[in-house]
């Protein structure tokens, strides 16, 4: 296991430095003077170098990508200079947020969509296959800010039961923390546990007709102990693959999600970051963003090797 | 004593065009301790039979009426939790390919414990040792550690051998084995073979064997039901059903299943050949993570004109990459190919197509060597039209393989696998070559077929001209369009020489293993002769054995006799015997088929 | 045998058809059909609907209706330009990786960096390096596909190479750039068609997402992001502003998805 993690290791730090590569000479050609920009419209020239001397752009392009990438490593990801704060306690500040967002939305995508999946694969009723599969291509479907902005109107505007936005007092109070975390999370959920769904049944379906769910079955095996030992973990490392894909996109979905009920969360920060040209912080949401997505695939990777002993064995 | 009854069944298929009855009427009784063939080509409703005697047919199939009667029960209104104490318990299957039967997560241990757990109360513990005494009673080596390894570690003959282990778990009174050695090599099929009648004979488990394979029959079973379309058209003892077939249909299935002991119709064979292809020292290596697989490894033969040399071996053994070689797909490591005297290694561009406008290949499986998105006429015009030839010999073409020139607007999908394996043969001789290489040209295809490709195979050699390089596994049909034959294992040639010498007096003790493998579509011949049975399997062309690479398996070798440690040191040149023919062994020609016993 | 046409006949597929005509051939035909001009004031404000104003007004007064029908074209944009650009550069890519070993290694790279960014990430990064509006929806929803399509071909194509009918091809004398064409693309289409599809109901919802939250399509263009953005300050005057950019888009999204599945029902049934 820890091998096959080290195997996977120097792809992954690749792509990492090739993306932070992009993200930093990408947004630095394309911003013009940071500093000038800093400086507003009016300021001298003596101000808008004494600037970009404190901001350490001076240096040569590639030093100054360097030196970002040292402060990101070590944990001093600069001062903001829109908000004025340092970065690393704005997104201190945002991340629990995002992170009790995604929790929230994932537990209900894992159950929904596990449970929702499992009856999909696994009863023959055509009745059911046909509600289930048309709500599911609904969840699929119907963008989250559609499934947001639907859910205000219905209970926040309509029949008022629950609040339209903001965080609460967070999980302190957790009723209350619960009623406003609700809305986000279902509308956040619905794509990703639809999704997850649709692949668990087709997974399901698919290893229900391979030869060992017959020799199960020939062996005189209880259902259950078919379902459990044989067809489940064998259904399982694509709908792991999918669902490492689906929480790497959850951020994603965090911008939309936290824009309607106001959320302030780290999708909100990044859309203040690029609106106010804030290339700083701008350039670590992304890195942070791109960090996430690529350290979740590993991770699922890592997980479908420990299920299955093929994975583990064919890329020795 | 009737144990097991099936009476009337009717199995239908549901599907979107329509109901397909896949079971039609059949009935037939199966004494205690009895070995029972069903016998039928693809299609003909044998597999699906022995689902439903299990009930064990899946939508959209559905056992429409009939009976199963066990020890006068009928399984079919049995309760589902009753019947799963049947499944596996006295009435237990195994299947045709058993690596996908198992599941790949899991460790056999597990797989085994639980098939004993399913129907015996006992602790965990006690059901592992009952597993390691079922490993040991299949004769898997080294049972305890290899419990503790997944299927993927096994082969498929050790696979098989793990299925029936757990067949063998509820103690069955009837074990349903569905074609359980196609899949596999046939020296591993003949200890599978073994294996089954070893059970029959000393626990008295009755046998019903689904197989296409006449021999098989002979060898095994007791009786034999034939099926052909879903129905069981004629049933008997097998000494009746091979000496006096009434159907039609088992008539010509005997007829066409091809055996080595049948005079085989004159072969042509030029005195003098004028060489054609001469492969000279010829190696193929794969590195792969820092190891070499070698899969061909110094191997030196040719074909003459108007010659048809076979090459015959078993999975693994480099055959097919030979294929590969010969029509320049891949380069050789080391060694020469030259045809009509000039080489024809590492040709590019102009060169190459040069080259396969005289070598052409037919290859196994006539369901993928052609392109679904091109009607036959195209896929047979394109070698005419990228050679700026007249594309309207297409018709032409389609005549000679027997096929009707209306054939040229339909697309692949539309045929038969017979059928299309005559549009791969026509596209091949649409550039007019001197030489096909035949890569298990009709493996995949049921016997019947088989006898007609052969026979157009052997047609069109005499009206054009051909040679032919026929690659196959099976020996006898191999043999029955060779006039040369050549054996190989672990990538080298072991024996050569012509085709009904070496399969009367085989000289080499593999070549002579492998023809006593083969089982005789003759219950006669397969009661009297001796069989030497195999130990053991393949080694890996990972890792070779040194000196001959024969010597582990040997029935002649240091195993069996301890003073001939030549074999472990010295690799045995291919020398000649006897005028024409050739044997890689220190001891040629010391073991007979009929001498030895294992 | 054309599973690709059996799918566009099953009922998913035309059902989706049916809804992407409507809906796309409303927004090109929108100065045609559409009432008032989208951008046209007037002192009636947050109207409710009447026979002039099928949808009401917003908040400046100006047709909903018209907002709507004008809002859709900025998706046959992005469908009809972005969508095909990175579908091609994508498909390029992923044949010329099919060729040489050291490309496919850096080709494949290069996407493993291209999906790092998912859709919306890859929209604020793209929004940030050349600033928000339509471009920036364009190169997004371009950047988005280029992986996708690039993967589905190599693999594809991949897969395909080993086949027997293509060396069969080759070996009687088929060229390259034949093969290619006659053998390999054809064959690996299939995916692409339904790849297409999905790609195209990821295009809308992108140019609504990256619209929605401020980095796409912005005010007074109107686009169904862009209207659904400024609805929701007035979700309790007026609910049918938010609802019909809602509803547009959701049919939009799901429709292109059934065509997707009604394809792939096609291609699987055999």
């Amino acid at each position: 296991m820890f091998r096959y993690l080290l195997r996977r290791l120097p792809a992954a730090l690749v792509v990492l430095l090739a993306a932070s590569l992009a993200i930093f000479f990408l947004l630095r050609l394309s911003s013009g003077d940071p500093a000038a920009t800093l400086a507003g419209p009016d300021a001298s020239d003596e101000t808008v170098a004494a600037i970009r001397g404190s901001l350490g752009l001076d240096e040569p392009l590639f030093t100054q990508y360097l030196i970002w990438l040292r402060g990101v490593v070590t944990g001093d990801l600069g001062t903001s200079y829109i908000l004025h704060a340092p970065i690393a306690q704005l997104i201190g500040e945002s991340l629990g947020n995002t992170v009790l967002l995604a929790a929230g939305a994932l537990l209900l995508a894992v159950l929904g969509g596990g449970v929702l999946g499992y009856l999909m694969g696994t009863v023959r009723n055509r009745t059911v296959q046909n509600v289930l599969g048309a709500l599911t291509s609904l969840g699929v479907a119907v963008p989250t800010y559609v499934t947001g902005v639907l859910l205000i109107l219905v209970f926040a505007v309509t029949y008022r039961v629950l609040p339209s936005g903001g965080v609460g007092p967070g999980l302190s109070d957790f009723e209350i923390g619960v009623q406003y975390l609700l809305m986000p999370a279902v509308a956040l959920s619905l794509p990703t546990g639809a999704t997850l769904a649709r692949f668990l049944a087709a997974s399901l379906r698919h290893t229900l007709d391979q030869d060992f769910v017959q020799t199960g079955i020939a062996k005189g095996l209880r259902r259950r102990r078919l379902m459990t030992a044989h067809v489940v973990p064998n259904a399982l490392p694509p709908v792991t693959t999918v669902l490492g894909i689906q929480i790497g996109q959850l951020l994603g979905g965090a911008i939309i999600v936290e824009t309607i009920f106001a959320w302030p969360g780290i999708g909100q920060l990044l859309l203040q970051a690029v609106t106010g040209r804030d290339y700083l912080l701008t350039q670590d949401l992304l890195l942070i963003a791109v960090a996430v997505f690529i350290v979740v695939q590993i991770v699922t990777d890592v997980i479908d090797a420990a299920i299955d002993p093929r994975i583990r064995l064919e890329r020795a | 004593m009737t144990l097991l009854q099936a009476r009337d069944l009717v199995t239908t298929f549901h599907t979107a065009g329509g109901p397909v009855e896949a079971v039609r009427d059949v009935s037939f009784d199966l004494d205690a301790g009895e070995t029972l063939a069903l016998v039928g080509e693809s299609g003909s409703g044998k597999s699906v039979t022995a689902l439903s005697l299990l009930n064990m047919v899946r939508p959209p199939g559905r056992i429409e009426r009939g009976e199963v009667l066990l020890d006068g029960r009928d399984l079919l209104k049995l309760g589902e939790a009753e019947m799963r104490t049947v499944r596996g318990g006295e009435l237990s299957m195994i299947f045709q390919d058993p690596v996908s039967s198992l599941n790949p997560l899991l460790k056999v241990r597990a797989q085994l414990t639980e098939a004993v757990l399913a129907h015996r109360r006992m602790p965990r513990r006690a059901a592992e040792q009952r597993a390691v005494e079922l490993m040991t009673r299949v004769g898997i080596p080294d049972p305890e550690a290899r419990l503790s390894d997944h299927p993927l570690a096994f082969s498929g003959g050790m696979a098989q051998r793990v299925m029936i282990a757990m067949a063998l778990a509820g103690e069955p009174k009837v074990i349903i084995a569905d074609e359980p050695t196609t899949a596999l090599d046939v020296t591993i099929q003949a200890q599978i073979l073994e294996l089954l009648a070893e059970l029959n004979r000393e626990n008295g488990t009755a046998v019903i064997l689904i197989t296409h394979n006449l021999g098989i029959v002979a060898r095994l079973c007791q009786r034999v039901a034939v099926m052909y379309k879903g129905e069981i058209v004629e049933q008997g003892t097998t000494d009746e059903i091979f000496t006096a077939p009434r159907h039609t249909y088992t008539k010509e299935l005997l007829a066409a299943t091809p055996s080595l002991r049948r005079p085989r119709p004159p072969m042509p064979a030029p005195e003098k050949p004028e060489p054609l292809l001469e492969v000279r020292e010829l190696t193929k290596s794969y590195r792969s993570r820092g190891r070499t697989l070698q899969a061909v490894a110094g191997v030196s033969f040719e074909v003459g004109r108007g010659e048809t040399v076979g090459l015959v071996g078993e999975s693994g053994c480099g055959k097919s990459t030979i294929a590969k070689l010969v029509l320049g797909i891949e380069e050789p490591t080391s060694g020469h190919i030259s045809y009509g005297g000039s080489p024809v290694t590492g040709l590019r561009g102009a060169a190459q197509r040069a080259y396969n406008s005289r070598v052409q290949l037919v290859f196994q499986n006539p369901m993928s060597s052609l392109n679904p998105r091109m009607t036959v006429g195209q896929a047979i015009g394109e070698p005419l039209r990228v050679r700026g030839s007249d594309t309207s010999r297409v018709a032409e073409l389609l005549e000679l393989v027997g096929l009707p020139a209306s054939a040229a607007g339909r697309y692949p999908h539309e045929f038969s696998g017979g059928q299309r394996q005559r549009i791969v043969i026509a596209r091949a001789l649409a550039v007019e070559p001197e030489l096909i290489v035949c890569d298990e040209a009709v493996a995949a295809l049921d016997v019947s077929l088989q006898a007609q490709i052969i026979a157009l195979l052997r047609d069109l050699q005499a009206r054009l001209g051909l040679s032919y390089l026929f690659i196959g596994h099976d020996l006898a049909s191999v043999r029955d369009v060779s006039a040369r034959m050549l054996v190989m294992y672990l990538g080298e040639i072991v024996e050569s020489g012509p085709s009904d010498e070496v399969t009367a007096t085989p000289l080499h003790p593999y070549a002579a293993s492998l023809l006593s493998s083969v089982p005789e579509p003759d219950p006669q011949v397969e009661r009297e002769r001796e069989r030497i049975v195999l130990r053991g399997e393949v080694p890996t062309p990972l890792d070779p054995p040194p000196g001959c690479r024969f010597h582990t398996r040997c029935p002649i070798g240091p195993l069996a006799r301890p003073g001939r440690t030549i074999c472990r040191t010295d690799k045995p040149p291919l020398l000649q015997v006897s005028p024409g023919r050739a044997a890689a062994c220190h001891f040629p020609g010391e073991l007979k088929e009929d001498s030895c016993a294992h | 045998m054309n599973g690709l046409l059996r799918g566009f006949r099953s009922p998913e597929a035309r059902i989706g058809l049916a809804v992407v005509v409507v809906v796309l051939g409303a927004g090109l035909l929108a100065p045609l059909l559409a009432p008032h001009s989208p951008y046209a004031q007037t002192s009636g404000t947050f109207l409710p609907p009447s026979a002039t104003h099928w949808l009401g007004t917003d908040e400046y007064g100006r047709d909903l209706f018209s907002r709507v029908l004008y809002g859709i074209r900025q998706d046959l944009l992005v469908g009809a330009v972005a969508v095909p650009i990175g579908a091609v550069a994508g498909t390029v890519l992923g044949l010329l990786s099919t060729v040489w070993g050291w490309l496919d290694t850096v080709i494949q790279r290069l996407f493993d960096v291209t999906l790092a960014f998912t859709s919306l990430v890859m929209g604020v990064t793209v929004a940030a390096v050349i600033g928000p509006g339509l471009p920036a929806v364009l190169i997004t929803v371009g950047l988005v596909n280029v992986p996708l399509f690039g993967r589905l071909t190599r693999n594809a194509v991949k897969s395909l190479q080993t086949r027997d009918y293509v060396t069969a091809a080759r070996i009687v004398g088929v060229r390259p750039v034949r093969l290619l064409f006659r053998h390999l693309l054809p064959n690996a289409l299939d995916a692409l068609v339904v790849q297409a599809a999905l790609s195209l109901s990821l295009a809308v919802f992108i140019e609504g997402a990256m619209s929605f939250v401020g980095i796409g399509v912005r005010p007074p263009e109107p686009s169904l992001g862009s209207l659904l953005r400024t609805s929701i300050t007035f979700l309790d005057r007026s609910p049918l502003y938010a609802l019909a950019p809602m509803v547009v888009v959701t049919a939009l999204v799901l429709a292109f998805n059934l065509i997707g599945d009604g394809l792939t029902k096609g291609l699987l049934r055999r």
